[in-house]
């Protein structure tokens, strides 16, 4: 799984560093004041350094199931492939299935929403993590799909 | 700006679910950004999009979910951005709300309960002292015009 520091880009000094506040302030830009951006607006190489943390649900055949069509390293790790799955079929003790467990009331309230907590992974470690679930159109007002974020530490046993 | 009472609240109560919801003002009214699990989070994104220049005003409202009675009580815990007049007017009028409140008796909230309590305000009073005059003297005439109906009743029937 990839940390923040991994990635090589630089950012300007004063930017903020987290994750979740550089993707919601991105996708603020692109939406301006229409609403919801598309994903059309979407240039994974001008957020290179929030790219490898992103995944995409689309919503607009199952908004109860949504199913994953992008997946980054830094969110799916090692859980195998997870494209064109539906988010109720994601192993659940993996940072993409916690991450993904609230997009009904990203749906319901079409907002973005920013959820953290913790877990315990397949191996026994201790996960920290930090999500957030982005809502977008294509039309400005019809959700289609949501754009999401989420990186995670792991705690060591004291 | 201020940012009220920053100690933070337990986050993990089974009893009690927080969130905690930015909001910004547009044309007369609020609308959500977006929504955060965390107070600390949520303070310092809407710190950071009230000292840019995209709104005018933002707010952080807290959520509280109280699961056994099934309360969900509200709170503005931030305030930050240039003031418009209209938001102005809005603070003022919860003010006076809550001035109202302090000094309401509990004879008046019992009355109020019972729906039987009619808010006046001092410019009103004169007006309602003359009404109750009138009121008054209409009973007193009405009486004395009953007891001479009697009377003359009596003296008719004699």
């Amino acid at each position: 799984m990839l940390d923040a520091s991994q990635t090589t880009t630089e950012r300007p000094a004063g930017l903020e560093r987290r994750l979740v506040f550089r993707l919601l302030s991105h996708w603020r830009d692109l939406a301006g004041d229409s609403g919801f951006p598309s994903f059309a607006d979407v240039d994974p190489f001008a957020i290179p350094d929030i790219w490898p943390f992103c995944f995409v649900l689309d919503t607009t055949e199952f908004p109860d199931d949504p199913i994953v069509r992008v997946a980054q390293p830094g969110v799916c790790g090692d859980g195998g492939n997870i494209i064109n799955r539906h988010i109720s079929a994601l192993a659940p003790a993996t940072l993409i299935n916690h991450a993904c467990s609230y997009v009904d009331e990203v749906l319901r309230k079409s907002v973005p929403i920013s959820r953290g907590g913790d877990f315990i992974r397949g191996d026994g470690v201790r996960i920290l993590y930090r999500s957030i679930l982005l809502p977008m159109s294509d039309d400005g007002t019809t959700i289609c799909g949501i754009w999401g974020g989420a990186n995670c530490r792991e705690v060591k046993a004291v | 700006m201020s940012a009220a009472s920053p100690a933070p609240l337990p986050q993990r109560n089974s009893k009690v679910a927080r969130t905690y919801e930015i909001q910004f003002f547009r044309d007369g009214r609020w609308l959500i950004d977006s929504m955060f699990d965390e107070r600390s989070l949520a303070l310092f994104e809407a710190q950071r999009m009230a000292e840019g220049t995209r709104y005018t005003c933002v707010r952080v409202v807290e959520e509280v979910f109280y699961e056994a009675s099934g309360r969900l009580v509200n709170t503005t815990i931030f305030r930050g951005g240039k003031h418009p007049e209209e938001i102005q007017k809005e603070l003022r009028g919860a003010a006076e709300v809550r001035r109202q409140v302090i000094r309401e008796t509990p004879k008046k909230q019992n009355l109020r309960k019972r729906g039987k309590y009619e808010e006046t305000s001092a410019a009103d009073e004169p007006l309602i002292n003359i009404w109750t005059m009138l009121k008054a003297g209409a009973a007193v005439v009405i009486g004395i015009a009953f007891l001479y109906g009697l009377n003359y009743l009596q003296e008719i029937t004699r």
